[in-house]
C-alpha cells in the first residue's frame, strides 16, 4: 500500500507540469473568449441603441438580459477548444503514460519493474494517476464556471448581464454535463464507461509491449470483440431488448457487461505486467 | 545460488536461447562471454523476470523470481535507467524510497568515490559518469546477487579502470555477480567462473582456476580454443 501511493506519489510529479500547463490554457482561453465576447455583445447592444435611438432599458425589456448561459454559448470555441485539449491529452497520456517508460535514451522500466512491490501496484498507480488527472482538470472546470460568471458581470454589468445558475448552466451544456454529471447514475455510467475505455488501453499497451506486431493485432481484435459484447443485447435476433426491457433493466445489463469487460480486462492487463511484459 | 535450468527464448523464429544451464554461486563472480545477439542480456533479464521465458526454469536461492525478491537481487543495465531530468540525488532518494535494502552510507561512499555531483542531472552526465551513476544505483543495494550487463561498454579508460577497482572492493565480496562483457581483459583475473555462450548455447562452463591450475589456460586460451574450433 506504502508504495502504492509512493508510485501514485511519483506518476503524479512527472506529470504535473504538463497537467499545469493544460489548466493555464485553460483558464486563460476561457476567461479571454468570455471577456471578449462580453464586450462584443456589449458593442453590439449599444451600436444598436444608438442606430435605433432607443435606450438600453428597452432593448432590455424587448430582449431581455443577455445570460452567462447566452455569453459562454457565444464564447464557444475559446470555452469548448481548452476542454477538448484536455481531453485529448489525457486520452494520450494514457498510452504515453506507459510508453515513457520504454521510451528515450534512459529506459526507466528496468527500474519500474524491479521494484521490489508487486507490479500490480504499478498498474494500478498508472491508473490511479489518469483518474487523479481527470479529476484535477473537472474539479478545476467547475471552479472556474461561477468565477467566469463572476468576471462575465464585472466586465459587463448588470444593466445588460445577467448571471446564471451553475447547475442550470451545465444542465443544459451537453459537453459539460456529460463531465460534470448532475446524477450519480450519470456519473457511474460516465466515469465507468471512462475507466473501463482506460483499462482497455493499459491492456492494450502491455499487449503490443508483450508481443510486439502480433500484440497489436491482439489489441484490435480484442477492442473489436469488446464492442461486439457491449452491443450483444442490441445484436439479439429480433432487437428484443430494445423494445422489450425498461430503461433500468437496459441499464442492468449493460451495467453487467461493462463489470464482466472491466474485470476481464484488468485480469488480462495485470496478467501481461506480471508474467509476459518484455523489457 | 542462482540456478539456470534449461532455458528456451525465441524472438519471433529466432531461437535466443536454446536449453541453456549453467549456475552462479554467491562470493563468486560468473561471467558470460559471447559475441553480440547471442543471448547475454536475454539471460539476465530473463533472471529478473524482465522477459519471459518459453521453457526451463530459474532458480534464486530455491525460489521463482518475484517482486520480493527484488531486495534481494539487483539488475545493472548497459544504460542508466533513471529518467534525464533527475539529479543524482534525486535518483538515490529514488532508490531509499523503494528499497528496504538500500544503504545510504555505501550510496554515499561510492558517490565519493566515483566522484559524483549529486545536482548533476542524469541527462547531462558523460557516457563514464552515467555508468558509474548506474553502478552506484546497483551496488549501494544491501542484496545477495548483482547482475551486470556490460558495465565496460563504450566508456573511456580511466572510468573502466575505476569501475573494475570496484570488482576488488568489499562492494562485490560475498556476493554472487553475473557479469556479461566484451572487455575480458579488464577484470580476466577477477572472474571466478565463465560461461560462454554462442547461437544460444553453452558451449563451455568452467572454474577459470581449474582451467588456469590443471590446463595452463587463461579464459582467453579457452574463448580461442572454443570459439575458432
Amino acid at each position: 500500500m506504502n508504495r502504492y501511493l509512493k508510485l501514485v506519489h511519483w506518476e503524479i510529479t512527472r506529470f504535473w507540469k504538463m497537467l499545469a500547463a493544460l489548466a493555464i490554457v485553460t483558464i486563460v482561453l476561457q476567461c479571454a473568449g468570455i471577456l471578449y465576447e462580453t464586450h462584443r455583445y456589449a458593442s453590439e447592444v449599444y451600436d444598436r441603441v444608438e442606430s435605433d435611438h432607443s435606450t438600453i432599458a428597452a432593448f432590455v425589456q424587448e430582449h431581455g438580459k443577455h445570460s452567462f448561459i447566452d455569453g459562454l454559448a457565444r464564447a464557444g470555441l475559446a470555452v469548448y477548444a481548452p476542454i477538448a485539449l484536455c481531453i485529448g491529452g489525457l486520452v494520450l497520456y494514457v498510452f504515453l503514460i506507459w510508453y515513457k517508460e520504454w521510451f528515450g535514451k534512459n529506459a526507466f522500466i528496468y527500474r519500474l519493474l524491479t521494484l521490489p512491490t508487486a507490479r500490480r501496484n504499478i498498474y494500478f498507480a498508472k491508473f490511479t494517476a489518469i483518474l487523479l488527472f481527470v479529476f484535477a482538470l473537472v474539479g478545476l472546470q467547475l471552479v472556474l464556471l461561477p468565477i467566469e460568471d463572476g468576471l462575465y458581470m464585472m466586465a459587463g454589468g448588470d444593466t445588460l448581464f445577467e448571471s446564471s445558475n451553475i447547475f442550470d448552466l451545465i444542465a443544459n451544456d451537453r459537453l459539460l454535463s456529460m463531465l460534470i454529471p448532475q446524477t450519480f447514475t450519470d456519473f457511474v455510467i460516465n466515469y465507468g464507461a471512462g475507466a473501463i475505455a482506460v483499462f482497455i488501453g493499459f491492456t492494450a499497451v502491455l499487449l503490443e509491449r508483450s508481443y510486439k506486431l502480433k500484440g497489436i493485432v491482439a489489441a484490435i481484435l480484442y477492442i473489436a470483440a469488446v464492442g461486439v459484447f457491449m452491443m450483444m443485447p442490441v445484436l439479439l435476433p429480433g432487437n428484443l431488448t430494445v423494445t422489450y426491457w425498461y430503461t433500468i433493466e437496459w441499464f442492468g445489463i449493460e451495467a453487467a457487461l461493462g463489470l464482466v469487460v472491466a474485470a476481464v480486462t484488468v485480469w488480462l492487463g495485470l496478467h501481461l505486467i506480471t508474467k509476459k511484459v518484455t523489457v | 545460488m542462482i540456478e539456470v535450468k534449461g532455458i528456451g527464448k525465441k524472438y519471433g523464429r529466432k531461437h535466443v536461447l536454446r536449453e541453456v544451464s549453467f549456475t552462479a554461486e554467491k562470493g563468486q563472480i560468473t561471467c558470460l562471454i559471447g559475441i553480440n545477439g547471442v543471448g547475454k542480456s536475454t539471460v539476465l533479464k530473463a533472471i529478473m523476470g524482465l522477459t519471459p521465458v518459453a521453457s526451463g526454469t530459474i532458480l534464486i536461492d530455491g525460489r521463482t523470481v518475484s517482486s520480493q525478491l527484488y531486495d534481494k537481487i539487483t539488475f545493472i543495465p548497459d544504460s542508466i535507467t533513471m529518467p534525464p531530468n533527475m539529479t543524482v540525488d534525486a535518483c538515490m532518494q529514488f532508490m531509499k524510497d523503494y528499497y528496504a535494502s538500500w544503504n545510504t552510507k555505501r550510496a554515499a561512499e561510492l558517490a565519493g568515490f566515483f566522484k559524483l555531483n549529486g545536482r548533476d542531472r542524469v541527462g547531462e552526465l558523460s557516457k563514464g559518469n552515467a555508468a558509474k551513476l548506474n553502478l552506484l544505483l546497483g551496488l549501494a543495494l544491501d542484496v545477495d546477487y548483482v547482475l551486470m550487463d556490460e558495465p565496460f561498454s563504450g566508456i573511456d579508460m580511466f572510468s573502466r579502470e575505476q569501475i573494475a577497482s570496484v570488482f576488488t572492493s568489499h562492494l562485490i565480496e560475498e556476493r554472487g555477480v553475473i557479469i556479461t562483457t566484451h572487455e575480458i581483459n579488464d577484470i580476466e583475473h577477477l572472474i571466478d567462473k565463465v560461461v560462454l555462450l554462442e547461437n544460444g548455447l553453452v558451449r563451455r562452463e568452467f572454474e577459470t582456476e581449474e582451467v588456469r591450475l590443471q590446463e595452463g589456460k587463461s579464459v582467453m586460451d579457452v574463448m580461442r580454443e572454443v570459439y575458432n574450433g
